[in-house]
């Protein structure tokens, strides 16, 4: 964890953002200097400039691909990224899109991130359709070290259902990032857990807990429940 | 009900599917549905099923021409403009009656237009996009839980009146994400298909799927069967929503992500003492003519709603048939109607048709 460069993948739709975001803004707190990367060339549609104005809030330097917010669908990075990978005074979060696919960004940048001080995090949500089951998580992990060229140094634990999560789904995705976790024998980093005042956990969770702050809240007027 | 998982309304739609026996899909890339084909990619060959990325849109819709006349289960979807491309081949389904599911998540128009939500092709949907007298049942779900319900049901629609049923959704709808909670088991209806080309090694007469009749006097005895049986589809399957309709004067007209929207509305109107109640058509067409009825003896007036140019308000004032005002409100090529707005736009109607006659 206290290496220079966070590079956040997985499968797409788990969270890797809000975490990302999170995680960003955690190390500025640290007082680090903080440069977020927005790598996603899978899905720049429908993002929302609301993380970039929190990030920059908290001092943190935002780089994103070429289109992303400009509804144009093209997967093209920037060139921006490069010279924040050499600046040891940066703390960097990668945020990369989902899937092998995704993680082709960060096979392109491998061989300029400086050897030893980056880590791969591999964001796992058990209620995502294709990641219900071991198997399912560890075809895409295989497919994400290929793409990436990298192996994942740590699960991050993301198992939740949005405001429908409820403390037992919340144990139950932890009990499946520690089985995952066993068979792979990679350490979880974290369990990240979107604050609510109904969210307790107790104290007999070994792992780190990484309390989230919504963030990207995409069209909150349409999350009308009734 | 069974699993919870948290979906995006396109993987939804794809589930939903091979869920309901949906064994072939063929399609084309287009955002905002890309995620329906890559799901089917990954998940149709697991079930024995066949997914094919066609040439184009006009390809894949005749794969399913193909396919739907084998009597098996099969899907296409698109957006807007792709679902242009896919017009003739509708046409020929529908004269053919050969049953199929297509989805269409919608974008701003016209032309190549952008990639935001939209509901400007209701009137393509409803009203025909392609040539000849013809529908097709749209249904227009407005969450990640109804895509899975509604697209479950659409196949069962299709096979049960050898039609075409449309899911009409929009890009927000196909983009996010929301918890699904799914069913043990799914309701299949299993119907025969006598009609079908399933081989028949000798044993019976011949089956042909073709939209061709070139006697006149044929091809209009085949259309008044069609109409007939889209008489009964009318009868049968309209679908609607009413919400906080009980002491509501004043509705607002809604369907897919507006109606959500509209939700908003009615909550803030309660907070400032006026009533407000929704009529959210599930099925577009048939248009639930219905719903109007029950509640036309106390409505004051009705507030259509769309991301169009008011394409709905259309079949709303005819099922109003000027007996109340109706008034609209819109957006345009992927701005999304905001809540404020509308309620401002509440605000005035109620002032000039409830607070007066009080």
């Amino acid at each position: 964890m206290d290496k220079r460069i966070h590079i956040l993948t997985g499968h797409y739709g788990v969270g890797k953002s809000e975490i990302s975001v999170n995680l960003a803004i955690k190390l500025a707190k640290q007082g680090k200097k903080v440069l977020f990367a927005d790598m996603d060339i899978i899905n720049p549609y429908f993002r929302s400039n609301e993380a970039r104005q929190i990030l920059e809030k908290h001092g943190i330097t935002v780089v994103t691909t070429k289109y992303a917010n400009t509804n144009v669908d093209i997967p093209a990075l920037t060139g921006e990224l490069r010279r924040y990978l050499f600046d040891t005074g940066y703390s960097i979060v990668m945020d990369v899109g989902g899937d092998d696919a995704g993680a082709h960004v960060v096979g392109r940048y491998r061989n300029e991130i400086p050897d030893g001080e980056a880590i791969l995090y591999y964001v796992i949500n058990c209620f995502r359709p294709e990641t219900t089951t071991e198997d399912g998580v560890v075809k895409i992990l295989n497919e994400i070290r290929i793409a990436s060229g990298m192996d994942v140094d740590f699960i991050i634990n993301n198992s939740h259902l949005m405001e429908h999560t409820t403390v037992s789904d919340i144990e139950k995705g932890m009990e499946f990032a520690r089985k995952v976790s066993n068979t792979l024998k990679i350490p979880v980093a974290f369990h990240a857990i979107m604050k609510r005042d109904d969210i307790r956990i107790g104290n007999d969770v070994k792992e780190p807990v990484l309390w989230l702050n919504k963030t990207m809240g995409l069209y909150n007027h349409l999350r009308f429940s009734e | 009900m069974g699993q919870k998982l948290l979906m995006k309304g396109n993987e939804a739609i794809a589930e939903a599917a091979v869920r309901a026996g949906c064994l072939h899909y063929f399609g084309y890339p287009i955002t905002p549905q890309t995620e329906i084909a890559h799901y089917m990619a990954r998940k149709l060959p697991k079930v024995g099923g066949v997914f094919l990325q066609a040439e184009s849109e006009v390809a894949a819709i005749n794969m399913v021409y193909g396919a739907g006349s084998t009597g098996t289960r099969v899907m296409t979807s698109s957006s807007s403009p792709g679902i242009s491309l896919k017009q003739e081949g509708l046409s020929y389904l529908a004269g053919s009656q050969v049953p199929a599911v297509v989805v269409n998540i919608v974008r701003g128009g016209p032309g190549l237009g952008g990639i935001q939500p939209a509901q400007s092709d209701y009137f393509q949907a409803c009203k025909g996009g392609g040539h000849g007298d013809y529908r097709q049942i749209v249904l227009a779900p407005s969450s990640v839980q109804e895509l899975y319900e509604l697209t479950v049901e659409a196949f069962n629609l299709a096979d049960r009146y050898r039609i075409v049923a449309m899911i009409l959704g929009d890009g927000i709808l196909g983009q996010m994400m929301e918890v699904v909670e799914f069913r043990d088991e799914e309701p299949i209806e299993h119907y025969e298909k006598p009609w079908a080309t399933t081989g028949h090694g000798g044993a019976r007469e011949q089956n042909v799927i073709t939209s061709i009749h070139l006697s006149p006097a044929v091809l209009e005895k085949m259309n008044q069967n069609l109409q007939a049986k889209y008489e009964i589809i009318k009868q049968k399957e309209c679908r609607y929503e009413l919400y906080n309709h009980e002491e509501a004067e004043l509705f607002i007209v809604a369907y897919g992500t507006v109606a959500r929207i509209a939700k908003s509305v009615i909550e803030m109107a309660k907070r400032e003492g006026i009533n407000v109640g929704l009529i959210r058509p599930v099925t577009l067409w048939p248009f639930p003519q219905e719903a109007f009825e029950k509640v036309i003896d106390r409505a004051k007036a009705f507030l259509t709603v769309e991301m169009s140019s008011g394409q709905m308000l259309e079949d709303v004032l005819l099922a109003v048939n000027g007996r109340r005002k109706v008034y609209f409100h819109g957006r345009m090529g992927g701005m999304v109607p905001v809540r404020d707005d509308i309620m401002n736009i509440v605000r005035d109607i109620y002032k000039r048709h409830v607070k007066k006659a009080e």
